[in-house]
């Protein structure tokens, strides 16, 4: 019989070990590649639905990115959640990546050093009911209440909420479902869910169907940022030009909003596919709930909430530590 | 015949080949072995993170997440994500392994019932558990009914399959002894059949819970349900949302762990009955 002796065999599978380590070594390294300066060859910029990400869209519309670069290839994708456009900032498949301040200040936090290129709006959430008898906070105990991740700006609306009128900021956290707005919107017009706490335009077009308001973000945190568009420090500091030339786009888009509202319900039309009307978008982008601004507003008062309940653990020294210098004219808070 | 000790060869060939006694690897007991093999892997683990210091927010240390794990299990989170899960999992099971009985012994009873189990069989055991999840939260909503229906789905078919094949394969021989000596029917089933259908009902159930447990954390990840009903599916997602890598880790050993625990389990309920009855061999480890 032949055996490998002993000690042979040992050194064989230690041999083995140190081969497997090495090679994940190298994997690693290989991966780890950088980018040159000036501005990127590819971007990929990533944001949710919703018609506060109009801006965006209407850039992406207009073609000013690739207008400005024509030797930049971009790339425009929509995903369903915050989550998922953290997970690709931080691998760094997203290079510009939109979303809420929940995300925003939980990824700070964390050490994903990002922020704010430009601010996209401010944003009245509102909680959602179909079941007539559910008219307060009070009466959502133990109800099951849809948002997009339990670290989205609308769980940290809930949990403020949940603090002011029952006492507990985590009084509600055991009902949290995690479900994209569209999702969510049919599973609370079908009664598979008890509420929903969610943004424009999907709070519109829930009252239409039938659901009413119990409560809106406003009155909790006052008139406060929704979402953003982020960058990485290292992003902004290989490609400082084009992040200042994409937060100019972003204020022409806003212009845009503002001066030509039948133009832009267009461009939201067909970037939606056809619809709803677009009359409906119309209404959705003037609607006094959504403000489309590049001044941040209550980044403070949101980290101050999410710190004193242990979301997260450090707090930013001003609003300034949340976004980049071209934002920092507006005088945010 | 040549003599060990001639002069014409080395000292070194000529004994017989030489079996460390003090520091042989295969000397050692087993589970010394694989406890320095796994602090081996541990300290390739931890040398990686020194040496290259990976971004934290992908990678933890195994130091970061001892401690995510033994705090988890302090604080209770961990404790109560895992019981979640194995309750429903055993419930699950249970459901899925009643139904299978009762097929079974249709299948046995009856041809209808036999080529029923065969169709059935063959259409739903390569469906992936998870695959029916969202007909699941149709039908059920969005609650540990959808995930019951999901294990149970997932565990029926290889219990039944096994059972049957259990007692399709049992020895005539032994059933002609049991008639032989005047057994009325039921004692056959209960006394002989049942006995000697166990080393494949074990095996049934070994699939079903591996099975189970595979489909159970991956519907949890999909499934978002959260609070502090979650399952550590749910666990390991949520502490990847608030970015706390070192907690996913922990959710994950915790995973790993419990596999471990229930497989143990599992070949001592062999070792004590087919094993010891001389129904089935286990390879010793060596």
């Amino acid at each position: 019989m032949q055996r490998i002796p002993t000690g042979r065999r040992l050194a064989l599978v230690l041999t083995l070990i140190v081969a497997i380590a090495v090679a994940a070594l190298a994997a690693t390294v290989a991966f780890a590649g950088g980018g040159p300066g000036g501005p990127p060859d590819k971007l990929v910029i990533a944001y949710q639905p919703g018609i506060g990400y109009a801006p965006l869209i209407v850039i992406k519309d207009q073609r000013w990115i690739e207008k400005r670069y024509p030797g930049t290839q971009v790339e425009w994708k929509v995903l369903a959640s915050g989550a998922a456009i953290t997970d690709g900032v931080i691998k760094g498949d997203i290079h510009v990546g939109a979303g809420g301040v929940g995300p925003l200040l939980v990824g700070w936090a964390r050490g994903v050093d990002w922020k704010y290129i430009a601010p996209l709006n401010e944003g009245d959430l509102w909680l959602m009911a179909k079941d007539p008898s559910i008219r307060t906070i009070e009466d959502l105990r133990g109800k099951r209440i849809a948002m997009p991740s339990p670290t989205s700006i609308q769980a940290m609306v809930l949990r403020k909420m949940a603090q002011v009128k029952l006492g507990d900021a985590r009084a509600l956290d055991r009902g949290i479902i995690s479900m994209d707005h569209p999702d969510a919107m049919q599973a609370l017009l079908t009664g598979q869910i008890d509420a929903h706490l969610t943004s424009p335009p999907f709070q519109f077009q829930e009252k239409i169907r039938g659901a009413h308001v119990v409560a809106k973000s406003y009155s909790y945190f006052g008139a406060h940022s929704f979402l953003g568009a982020m960058v990485t420090q290292k992003f902004y500091d290989e490609h400082t030009a084009f992040s200042r030339a994409l937060y100019q786009d972003v204020q022409r888009a806003m212009d845009m909003i503002a001066k030509n509202p039948d133009k832009v319900a267009k461009i939201l039309q067909q970037d939606a596919g056809g619809t709803p009307t677009n009359r409906q978008f119309k209404q959705w982008i003037v609607n006094p709930a959504l403000k489309y601004t590049t001044r941040p507003r209550g980044l403070v008062r949101f980290a101050a909430f999410m710190n004193r309940i242990g979301v997260i653990n450090r707090m930013p020294s001003s609003w300034r530590d949340l976004v980049f210098p071209p934002v920092y004219p507006t005088k945010g808070s | 015949m040549q003599s060990s000790s001639s002069p014409a060869l080395p000292a070194s060939l000529s004994q017989p080949v030489r079996r460390p006694r003090v520091v042989g690897w295969g000397r050692l007991p087993a589970w010394l072995r694989f406890s320095l093999l796994l602090a081996g892997l541990i300290g390739i683990w931890q040398a990686y993170v020194t040496i290259k210091s990976p971004d934290q927010l992908l990678f933890a240390s195994p130091r970061d997440v001892g401690e995510a794990f033994v705090n988890g299990w302090r604080d209770g989170a961990l404790a109560s994500a895992t019981w979640t899960t194995v309750k429903v999992l055993a419930v699950g099971i249970g459901i899925g392994a009643g139904i299978a009985v009762v097929l079974t012994v249709f299948a046995t009873l009856t041809k209808l019932g036999d080529d029923l189990l065969t169709l059935l069989t063959s259409i739903l055991n390569p469906l992936p558990g998870v695959a029916v999840l969202p007909l699941a939260l149709l039908w059920f909503g969005l609650n540990t009914n959808a995930l019951l229906f999901v294990i149970a789905n997932a565990t029926i078919w290889p219990i039944a399959i096994n059972i049957t094949t259990g007692f399709r394969t049992v020895n005539p021989t032994i059933v002609s002894v049991g008639r032989n000596i005047g057994l009325s029917t039921r004692r056959l089933v209960t006394d002989v059949l049942v006995p000697a259908a166990l080393p494949h009902t074990i095996s049934g159930l070994k699939t079903a819970w591996a099975f189970g447990w595979r489909t159970i954390i991956a519907a949890e990840l999909v499934f978002g349900l959260s609070g502090a009903d979650g399952g550590l599916g749910f666990f390991i997602n949520n502490a990847k949302l608030y970015l706390q890598i070192p907690q996913v880790f922990a959710g994950l050993v915790t995973i790993a762990a419990l596999g471990v625990v229930f497989e143990t389990l599992f070949g001592v309920i062999e070792r004590r009955t087919v094993v010891r009855w001389g129904m089935k061999t286990v390879p010793t480890t060596k």
